[in-house]
């Protein structure tokens, strides 16, 4: 029996490679051809869409947590009482921000690559996903102050996704969780689990306002923005290689460290989605651009576009391995890692070559 | 039947990991990289990679029958790749080949890892010297190919990848240089790259053992040691043979103790390399990029304790942002050093060490002070700043030290990047901060170069600093106005474009020996002309009884001159200094320039002409010059001193300055045959202004000096505006949509700023309103004197000194009309020289 399933599963693998070799081969880049022009209208398309999907998602985020904020002012901020009296509304609300955080994440994840390469927009990666709080690291910390309904101010806490509103909604930073030791069982199934808790409401509605403006001024930078080929090229120079960090936080993130991890943030959703929804937008971008790296050589383009295929595909699979329960170790994490990251360098090394060919200048 | 249970899970998480491999097989080696006949280099080295990979990751997980797979993938992929390379790769395609086929029947995952990362290396070095025999063969489309093959540095906050390799291919297929530079330029670019991955898979070596990875570590020693196959030849071409060899072995000594996991024989033998290598320079910088990095770490280490000191007080951190600033200087300070340390370690490596442990030092202080850890006293940054500068000024040769123009340009572009990225983020007064640091940085670089080079672009730098040039606002102006990120970008861009150009303009150096002539000429001619205007309207005046005040004047004029001598030697030794000095100075001397020139011209017009000269005329010599007879002492005299020094001086500095940089591009008598040939000019301009003033009859030759002077004032006015304005002692108000050409900068003062503008015009209407008062004051005392009765005898025996108010300065017969006085043509002689001369000489 077991030789069998084990039968079955390489005969379906041979069938997924060919298929594999298949779709590489329709989609193969070689088809561009030195006279086409680059689009960047389209990656600005994509861009904008994104973008306000994310201010969209985070509009629900927002009326969510106001009503959140709402009920708990109206209970005088015991959150005892306000689980008591407000059980169904409460658990309705707070059940409904997780997937929400996760489409708001995903829609940003997909505009990320653009976001954060291109430096005209890119402070709003520091600010929204990226930026460390100031006690955490001062180089990387974010520019802003959140200042809370009740007065209270958080200096530099950190960006929004992971180190204000996800530790907020699953609970993972104690300091946002609501005073009053409230077990909630949120969605009534007779345990507490982990991701059950009550936020703080000054926290998660002053990061649900906050947010929203950002996400607005950052959709407002993203329409101003006017793509051209040192912008594009930069974000993929700048972006490609940033795989080797995001490995490093899936390392160390609950799917592998275990729950024993001190990292608060990536408990939504694992990590490698993150680095899928990156490299998609990134492809997405090496699309529109394409045609101006094919002037630089014809094999070059070919070799960038695979390999950036290649690389979106290599952290698909392990994501779909993950989600069907295969649990791999640090060491495993390491070595996937460490070979995302020698083809990442060398996507971003290929792309030095076709700028400094065609004359067009990175920007650091 | 748990017996059982337990061998079905087995096998679905084997079937599972073999699924996984598949698919990852799929992902990595799916496409044209496994077609039949092996596709292009890239596309085969691409399928090694991945037969490599997946046979670590089978090891990983004891699956012998997916290892044995990837093996063979492996040895195919490795015997097709080794196929075409160059028969002087012979030596890699046997590492290559022997390799690949090891990987199959590896035994444990330490020695996989050894035989996988052997054979990629051996790949990388064999498509190394492929891409160079056919580049050498001309066979550019198999260059390319194979340049596909290879490995790059990692992106960093300071640098992109190098793209040399395959601009150098381009540019040879399209002739612009030849083959033997382009050979040059691959071979120097790849050494650079693989010289670095080098050094950080060492370092990667003895990570990995610490992380509890011995996988990883022995794959890191093997690495680092194909890497050393590439850099080999150029290794053994600097230090001979036998040492090459022994580099040989401790390679291998790194590699067998990363192998059995000894993390202390590993650490050993990694740093016996280190050592080994730290003089080794695998891609030698060319002189002027060895220059420029040397100029960086100077300047780069310069800017960390002022950061520093901005941001702590008091024993705490006062501004974090100053603080991660000074460690983006220590950094870049750092990467400089890197790229310096076997040229420093060759010259003095006991000074290199110095350098090095400094740079330590800075980074854990600094580190320490951004994590709240401890906060060191700003004079212990600044000394341990110091300890480096000075080692490196012991080691640095006198090349080095004369400054590099591009380092100052490296310095500048990162602080311009500083000011977009703190303009967008909001913090205008920090972005305000670093413009002002990046254009110190070039007035006192690149700007007193490009003044000799092309005087036109940095006019148009520094309007682009400031208040505006080329149809964008100043940078200035737009921090001022917090413009939006576009209006930012588009003068950004200006800027960049501009500061390419003078990059260039200087790197290229002079053109000719007859620009480098001519631009020396302008800079003493511009520079004098508004010096020798002022002279030679006042000496061309100073005649007759006046003829006394040239003396204190030239007095100043030659002190000034020996001032601006001196300031030449010492500026031979202490350039750098005393350029940080020189646009503060200017300002301040031509301040007094200003103050001194208004207090003259009040002081000669009002007193001397219509007192001295005109009463002279009339009372003749009786009290010529005893009221106002003056040693050499008088204040009179001390303001004419003042005058001739501060007019020539304020020029003198500046030009001295402009001087030595020239001279620094094309030698001192190249620079002086300009500065001859300009103080020619000077002196012409001179003595066609006191021919010309002679010429003229006396009054109309005081009207010309007048006007002259006030000329002079109005253009003195504007440049000290400027001037004042670029040091930060008055704001830039730029005048919006208002562009002017260069010329009008340079020979007028006139600059698009509301200040210059206005201060211009208020000079001139001070002259002109103090004209315009002095007229009306004159026409009321005319009227208050014609309303009286006038007797001759008090026409004669009066002094007009001793007349009440202003009637001193008034001559006797302008008071009545010629109709009335009845005096006639002999009152009007005071416009005839002879009279004057005459009158003077008596």
């Amino acid at each position: 029996m077991p030789n069998r399933i084990r039968l079955s599963l390489l005969v379906g693998a041979a069938c997924f490679a060919l298929a594999a070799l298949a779709s590489t081969a329709v989609a193969s880049p070689s088809r561009t051809t030195a006279t086409d022009a680059p689009n960047y209208a389209g990656v600005k398309t994509y861009l904008l869409a994104r973008s306000k999907q994310l201010v969209i998602q985070l509009n629900g985020i927002q009326a969510r947590s106001e009503r959140y904020y709402a009920l708990a002012k109206m209970e005088r901020f015991s959150y005892p009482v306000l689980w008591r009296k407000h059980r169904a509304e409460v658990s309705s609300i707070l059940l409904g921000l997780k997937p929400a955080f996760n489409r708001a994440h995903k829609a940003y994840e997909e505009e990320e690559g653009i976001i954060a390469g291109v430096p005209s927009l890119a402070q709003f990666d520091v600010i929204m996903d990226s930026g460390t709080s100031a006690a955490d690291d001062p180089q990387t910390a974010v520019p802003f102050d959140l200042t809370l309904p009740n007065g209270k101010v958080l200096a530099k806490p950190g960006n929004f996704f992971h180190a204000l509103l996800e530790p907020t909604v699953w609970g993972t930073d104690t300091r946002f969780v609501a005073p009053g030791g409230v077990k909630a069982d949120l969605d009534r199934d007779g345990k507490v689990e982990f991701g059950e808790v009550l936020p703080d409401a000054n926290v998660l509605v002053a990061t649900a306002r906050s947010f929203v403006s950002y996400a607005r001024k950052s959709d407002a930078a993203a329409r101003a923005w006017k793509p051209n080929a040192s912008d594009v090229l930069t974000a993929l120079v700048v972006m490609v290689p940033t795989v080797e960090g995001y490995f490093g936080e899936w390392k160390s993130s609950r799917a592998i460290a275990g729950s024993g991890t001190k990292e608060k943030a990536f408990v939504a959703h694992s990590r490698l989605v993150d680095v899928h929804g990156i490299l998609f937008s990134l492809q997405n971008v090496y699309k529109g651009v394409r045609p101006l790296v094919a002037r630089a050589g014809t094999a070059q383009s070919a070799r960038i576009g695979t390999a950036l295929q290649q690389l979106t595909r290599f952290v698909d699979e392990i994501y779909a391995q993950e989600k069907a329960g295969k649990e791999f170790t640090p060491k495993q994490a390491d070595l996937l890692g460490g070979q995302a990251q020698q083809r990442a360098n060398a996507i971003a090394g290929q792309i030095s070559q076709v700028a400094g060919v065609l004359g067009i200048e990175l920007q650091a | 039947m748990r017996e059982l249970r337990r061998d079905g899970t087995r096998a679905r998480r084997g079937a599972l990991f073999a699924l996984a491999l598949a698919l990852l097989a799929a992902a990595l080696g799916a496409g044209p990289a496994s077609s039949a006949d092996g596709g292009a280099p890239w596309q085969q080295f691409d399928a090694l990679d991945s037969a490599l990979f997946d046979a670590e990751l089978a090891a990983m997980t004891n699956d012998g029958a997916a290892l044995a797979l990837a093996g063979r993938r492996a040895a195919t992929a490795a015997d097709e790749l080794a196929a075409g390379f160059d028969p002087s790769a012979g030596a890699n395609a046997a590492r290559l080949r022997g390799a690949a086929v090891a990987v199959a029947s590896a035994r444990s995952g330490v020695a996989l890892a050894v035989d996988a990362s052997t054979a990629r290396a051996a790949a990388l070095a064999g498509a190394y010297e492929t891409v160079l025999a056919a580049t050498r063969a001309d066979d550019l489309d198999s260059a390319r190919d194979w340049l596909l093959v290879r490995e790059f540095k990692p992106v960093t906050r300071f640098a992109h990848p190098s793209a040399a390799s395959s601009v150098a291919i381009a540019s040879l297929a399209d002739g612009v240089i030849p083959r033997a530079r382009a050979v040059r330029s691959i071979r120097g670019d790849l050494l650079d790259t693989y010289e670095a991955l080098l050094r950080s898979s060492l370092s990667d070596t003895g990570d990995a053992l610490r992380a509890g990875f011995p996988e990883k570590a022995a794959g890191s020693a093997a690495t680092a040691r194909g890497y050393w196959w590439i850099l080999r030849d150029a290794f053994a071409g600097q230090r001979g043979a036998p040492a090459a060899a022994q580099l040989d072995r401790a390679f291998e000594r790194v590699v067998g103790a990363a192998r059995t996991g000894k993390a202390a024989a590993t650490a050993a033998a990694a740093t016996t390399i280190e050592d080994d290598l730290l003089a080794f320079r695998a891609a030698p910088l060319s002189a002027s990029e060895q220059a420029r990095r040397a100029g960086q770490l100077i300047r780069y280490l310069g800017l960390v304790p002022v950061e520093y000191g901005r941001g702590v007080a008091n024993g705490n951190v006062v501004v974090p942002i100053e603080i991660q600033e000074a460690i983006a200087f220590r950094d870049g300070a750092a990467v400089a050093f890197g790229e310096l340390q076997s040229y420093l370690a060759a010259r003095d490596l006991a000074a290199t060490r110095s350098v090095q442990r400094a740079l330590a030092g800075l980074d854990t202080r600094l580190g320490d002070a951004e994590r709240g850890k401890a906060v060191a006293d700003p004079e212990e940054v600044k000394s341990l700043a110091k300890t480096a500068t000075s080692a490196l000024d012991d080691v640095y040769p006198a090349d080095w030290k004369a400054g590099s123009a591009e380092a100052d340009f490296d310095v500048i572009a990162t602080l311009l990047k500083k000011v977009s990225a703190l303009a967008v983020a909001g913090d205008l007064r920090r972005a305000e901060s670093s413009r002002l640091e990046a254009y110190a940085t070039f007035e006192l670089g690149p700007e007193q170069r490009l003044r000799g080079l092309a005087p036109s672009l940095f006019q148009r730098v520094e309007g682009l600093f400031w208040y505006g040039a080329d149809g964008h606002d100043g940078l200035a102006q737009l921090l001022r106005q917090n413009a939006s990120a576009d209006e930012l970008a588009a003068t950004m861009a200006a800027l960049d474009l501009a500061l390419k150009e003078s990059a260039e303009a200087i790197g290229s150096g002079p053109q000719s020996r007859a620009a480098v002539v001519t631009n020396s000429a302008i800079i003493v001619f511009r520079e004098g002309l508004e010096a020798v205007l002022i002279l030679a309207a006042l000496m061309a005046s100073m005649v007759g009884a006046q003829r006394r005040l040239r003396k204190p004047l030239m007095a100043g004029v030659g002190i000034a001159l020996v001032a601006s001598v001196v300031t030449w030697v010492v500026a031979q030794t202490v350039l750098g200094s005393l350029a940080g000095w020189g646009e503060k100075l200017e300002a301040v001397v031509s301040l007094i320039a200003i103050g001194v020139l208004l207090l003259i011209l009040n002081w000669f017009y009002h007193r001397v002409y219509w007192q001295e000269n005109l009463q002279d005329l009339h009372r003749k010599k009786k009290r010529v010059l005893a009221g106002a007879s003056i040693g050499f002492l008088s204040a009179q005299a001390l303001g004419l001193v003042m005058l001739g020094f501060s007019s020539v001086y304020r020029e003198g500095f500046e030009t001295v300055l402009f001087l030595q940089a020239l001279t620094l591009e094309a030698g001192a008598w190249t620079v002086l045959q300009g500065v001859f040939l300009g103080f020619a000019g000077v002196v012409g301009v001179f003595a066609l202004v006191v021919s010309l003033e002679r010429r003229l009859p006396h009054k109309k030759m005081l009207i010309a000096t007048g006007l002259l002077i006030t000329g002079v004032l109005v253009v003195l006015v504007g440049h000290t505006v400027q001037t004042m304005q670029v040091v930060g002692w008055m704001p830039v108000t730029p005048v919006e949509g208002l562009s002017l050409p260069f010329w009008a900068g340079m020979w007028f003062g006139v600059f698009p700023t509301w200040e210059g503008l206005l201060l211009q015009a208020a000079a001139l209407v001070f002259v002109i309103g103090s004209y315009v008062a002095s007229e009306a004051l004159k026409r009321h005392k005319r009227r208050r004197i014609l309303a009286a009765p006038i007797t001759p005898a008090a026409v004669t025996a009066g002094s007009a000194a001793e007349l009440p108010g202003e009637m001193g300065e008034l001559r006797f017969d302008q008071l009545l009309p010629r109709e009335r006085n009845g005096l006639g043509r002999a009152g009007d002689r005071d416009d005839d020289r002879s009279a004057v001369g005459a009158g003077g000489r008596a």
